[in-house]
């Protein structure tokens, strides 16, 4: 008997818990937006920068320990450096900004 | 976005076509090596019970699985240890002499299995092969961490 | 006290589902206040699996028999630590285990949601919902912990061979392992479910892998190092499909841990990730299957089994669902760019995961082996040790080659000058090693000769790294050695984090295949002074003696062992009899010499004369096998230590672009 008063205690709470943030109306603050086509493409974008960046600073550490020779760091750096700037300057058009807007 | 302006033109292309085929070496090889054994090696042995076991399997490597009914002698026997199995379902046996580990939990009424040749109706164990398996107490146990 | 028990699970189960619904709901609806709902019911059902499980050991330490469970597993005689040991021997008990680990993970893991990845959460929810709904039906319906019947005057007693102090480790570590797997899957799901393809949920989901592969290779060498002295038939790992259950969704993870690297620095192999992950997940669930049941010995054993459907049913959900996702957000998935050259970093992940998921498939088929045959109406047959060996062999060297290449390697492409630079150390290492071996006769095994040579020339690459980055930092600033060395580890912790991981492979290696290819056995029946050689130990039987436990009786050999002529002590191999659970259980004497190597000696029986049937091992380095889980362990650590500096990066990222409800509860 006092089982299934302990499970209806319980079940009571559960419910009460779970009923909780649905007990008042919906207000505009309980409205959860999605990610817009332009946010998601801006991610990417900036990802894409970050990417870059890092790859920079890798490129460097695999210089200095002579994993690439040179001429192979010159051209990837500058590879990246383009890949980081082009993104940045995509960026900067989707966000309708000019040059001095990037950061 | 794949091709930054600093390359020149015609190298990414031909790279590529280059790794695509390395790729698919690679795979094929993995694949290939996985088929030709498994193919050729033979490596798998039938598993049988008491009563499959006694149709036409003498003279092969087999694993035979079944319950003890007696045993005599043990790992310490200079004759090793000799025990009949019965099928699960029938009433037919095989006699089995084994030499090596003794598990655990071997006696008589116990599920086993064992590697080993049949010769004449009697099963020549390999040695260290016999495990038994699940005493139904145990849900546990079972092959699990004995030798396979 | 049983009803509360099981109240409590279908309450929770209840939850699980309204979790799902809300979940979902809020997702499509874009609700805030379902998707509050739904992360308390998640709460809710925390407490009452809480509930679940303090009735549950309140039973088992109580010797609560009417319990079913508890009944089956323990005795009034068992010693109290592996009374608690014995709360996850059971099925019943180790899920209700997973299912506890499963909820707190799944909160944690919504915790970790809130820098830019919010809009996931209504999805998450519904997903790890769906993950506990289906280990809660479970525990409500075939395999209830809360079955009870007229007790008995005591329970049947623990299997002896669980009666050991790593019951207490090696499968909450395994569990640990397979539940932590389902995080990274449920992230990577609401992730494609959401429409968020960026690389996001990989660093979410990292360290999550991380962890849970860490637990899983510490289980599995837990499991190994107590197989190795408990179970006693000398050796550590028998291919037994419950060990090759941890080791499947091991490898599979370990590609993964490679290939989101790719992505995280190429964006490439999107598709290939969430493959792998789910992959994992997927087995990691069969790992679980396999572990709770003997079912796959037979086609018939599976369908008279109470939970196999139920895991079927799981399994192609798992990999149907994630597979249509996949479908689904294809045109996301593109990648940003393409390897360039086969001598690129990248390739040689691409390699490495190729060689890993090919050896997960091997040992897959091994597993399913007798199913398949019976399957296509042959008799069953079954594949052993050899078939796994050859693919360990085969794809392992390999890989070990791989992992010697790969640091050496530049992204994207390296030339040649550079690699014949980089390579003449490690290659001269290789064959040196290699020449040496061969002339200590170690060429008996040429898997082992060849093993070693790779070894060497893998770990001079590795080490090399460590020298090369150290001397690039000294001579950069004015930092001494020390500092330098330390400083270099501290800011490219997961690269330094992951050599310290493969040179824990190596010494792993190295003892496996010194303890395997070169090992020396010897039996005999030896009567009171006769005498046992090993290699150049010897055995010395000097009579039995017999000894009380607590709840066993025992006869031991007793054994002055020499190594080399010099006398190395006593070793007493014994045989005790277990008096409630009528077995007996095999302890091996074990002798570790300086030199990393094993004496290793078991007593198989005791004949009436007193004269004693023994099997003795010498296994030279085996000792490095337990050596390096702690390497392993280790580097794990250092891979999964928080990035200060990527968390900075990544906050700023969403700073920049703020994503709806990134504030959320």
């Amino acid at each position: 008997m006092i089982a299934y008063l302990v499970l209806a205690a319980l079940a009571v709470a559960v419910v009460v818990l779970v009923a909780w943030p649905l007990a008042r109306p919906a207000a505009e603050r309980d409205h959860l937006d999605a990610t817009t086509e332009g946010q998601r493409r801006r991610l990417a974008l900036r990802e894409e920068r970050d990417l870059a960046l890092e790859a920079l600073k890798e490129l460097e550490l695999d210089h200095a320990t002579h994993h690439i020779s040179d001429v192979d760091y010159a051209d990837l750096v500058q590879r990246e450096r383009v890949r980081a700037a082009e993104a940045i300057r995509a960026l900067d058009e989707e966000l309708g900004t000019g040059p001095q807007g990037a950061r | 976005m794949s091709e930054s302006p600093a390359a020149t033109p015609e190298e990414p292309k031909r790279g590529l076509r280059h790794i695509r085929l390395v790729v698919a070496l690679a795979v094929a090889s993995i694949l290939g090596t996985f088929a030709v054994y498994t193919a050729f090696a033979d490596t798998s042995i039938p598993v049988l019970g008491v009563a499959q076991a006694a149709t036409g399997y003498d003279g092969e490597d087999i694993r035979l699985e079944g319950r003890v009914t007696e045993a005599t002698g043990d790992a310490a026997d200079p004759q090793g240890l000799r025990f009949t199995v019965r099928d699960f379902e029938t009433q037919e046996t095989i006699r089995v002499v084994y030499t090596g580990s003794v598990p655990d939990a071997f006696r008589v009424g116990r599920e086993v299995v064992i590697d080993g040749r049949l010769e004449n109706g009697v099963l020549a164990g390999t040695p260290d092969t016999l495990v038994t398996k699940c005493p139904s107490k145990y849900e546990e146990q079972g092959t699990s961490t004995d030798p396979a | 006290m049983a009803l509360v028990g099981q109240g409590a699970l279908i309450l929770a189960l209840l939850l699980a589902l309204w979790a799902i619904a809300a979940g979902l709901a809020a997702a499509t609806g874009r609700d805030a206040r379902l998707m509050r709902s739904a992360a308390l019911a998640l709460w809710g059902i925390l407490g009452l699996v809480a509930v679940a499980v303090a009735i549950f050991v309140h039973a088992i330490v109580t010797h609560d028999f009417s319990f079913q469970v508890v009944a089956s597993s323990t005795s009034r005689s068992l010693p109290w630590g592996y009374l608690i040991t014995s709360a996850w021997a059971s099925q019943a008990g180790s899920l209700l285990l997973w299912v506890s680990i499963l909820i707190v993970f799944s909160l944690l893991a919504l915790r970790a949601t809130r820098q830019g990845l919010a809009e996931i959460r209504p999805w998450l929810i519904a997903i790890l919902g769906a993950i506990l709904a289906f280990f809660l039906l479970l525990l409500v319906v075939p395999a209830s912990p809360f079955a009870t019947q007229v007790a008995p005057p005591d329970g049947n007693g623990l299997n002896p061979a669980l009666q050991n102090p790593y019951m207490a480790t090696h499968p909450p570590a395994l569990y640990l392992g397979y539940v932590g797997l389902a995080i990274p899957f449920a992230l990577a799901m609401a992730s494609m479910l959401a429409g968020r393809v960026d690389a996001r949920w990989v660093v979410a989901s990292r360290r999550w892998t991380l962890v849970a592969w860490g637990f899983l290779g510490v289980g599995m060498l837990l499991g190994s190092h107590w197989a190795y002295q408990e179970i006693g038939w000398g050796g550590f790992w028998a291919w037994d499909p419950v060990e090759n259950a941890a080791l499947m969704p091991w490898l599979v993870a370990t590609a993964f841990l490679h290939s989101v690297i790719v992505q995280e620095k190429k964006g490439m192999l999107k598709v290939w990730n969430i493959a792998l992950i789910a992959g994992a997940f997927a087995l990691s669930i069969f790992g679980t299957f396999l572990t709770r049941s003997g079912i796959l010995s037979s086609v018939h054993a599976f369908v008279e089994s109470d939970i196999g459907w139920y895991f079927i049913v799981a399994l192609i959900l798992v990999c149907g669902g994630s597979t249509l996702l996949i479908v689904w957000r294809l045109p996301l998935l593109r990648a940003d760019q393409r390897i360039e050259s086969v001598a690129s970093r990248e390739a040689t992940f691409l390699f490495n995961n190729l060689l890993l998921v090919g050896m997960a498939f091997a040992v897959l088929w091994g597993v399913v082996f007798p199913l398949l045959t019976e399957a296509v109406g042959r008799v069953r047959e079954t594949v052993s040790s050899p078939f796994y060996e050859f693919f360990a062999i085969a794809f392992g060297i390999p890989l070990l080659l791989l992992m010697g290449i790969g640091p050496l390697i530049a992204w994207r492409r390296a030339s040649l000058a550079q690699l014949r630079r980089s390579f003449l150390w490690p290659l001269v290492a290789g064959l040196v090693a290699g020449a040496a071996m061969l002339a200590l006769g170690l060429g008996s095994s040429w898997a082992g000769a060849a093993t070693g040579s790779v070894c060497a020339f893998t770990a001079v690459t590795i080490i090399s790294e460590f020298v090369r980055g150290t001397r690039a930092r000294h001579s950069l600033g004015d930092e001494r050695w020390p500092t330098a060395f330390a400083r270099m580890i501290g800011k490219n912790r997961r690269r330094y984090g992951g050599y310290v991981v493969h040179l824990g492979i190596i010494v792993f290696v190295i003892g496996a295949i010194g303890s395997s290819a070169y090992e020396s056995r010897a039996q005999g029946l030896l009567e009171r002074g006769q005498t046992l050689a090993i290699g150049d130990a010897t055995l010395t039987f000097r009579g039995v003696e017999e000894a009380e436990g607590p709840n066993y009786t025992q006869r031991a050999a007793v054994l002055d062992a020499t190594l080399g002529g010099e006398p190395i002590g006593t070793l007493a191999p014994a045989r005790r009899a277990y008096t409630r659970e009528q077995t007996t259980s095999n302890e091996v004497a074990i002798h570790t010499t300086l030199s990393g190597g094993d004496l290793f000696v078991i007593l198989d029986g005791i004949r009436g004369d007193g004269a004693v049937q023994i099997k003795a091992f010498y296994k030279p380095l085996v000792t490095l096998i337990w050596l390096s889980g702690l390497i392993f362990v280790l580097g794990v650590v250092l891979c999964v230590w928080p990035d200060a500096r990527e968390r900075r990066r990544i906050l700023r990222r969403y700073a920049e672009e703020p994503l709806s409800g990134e504030a959320g509860p």
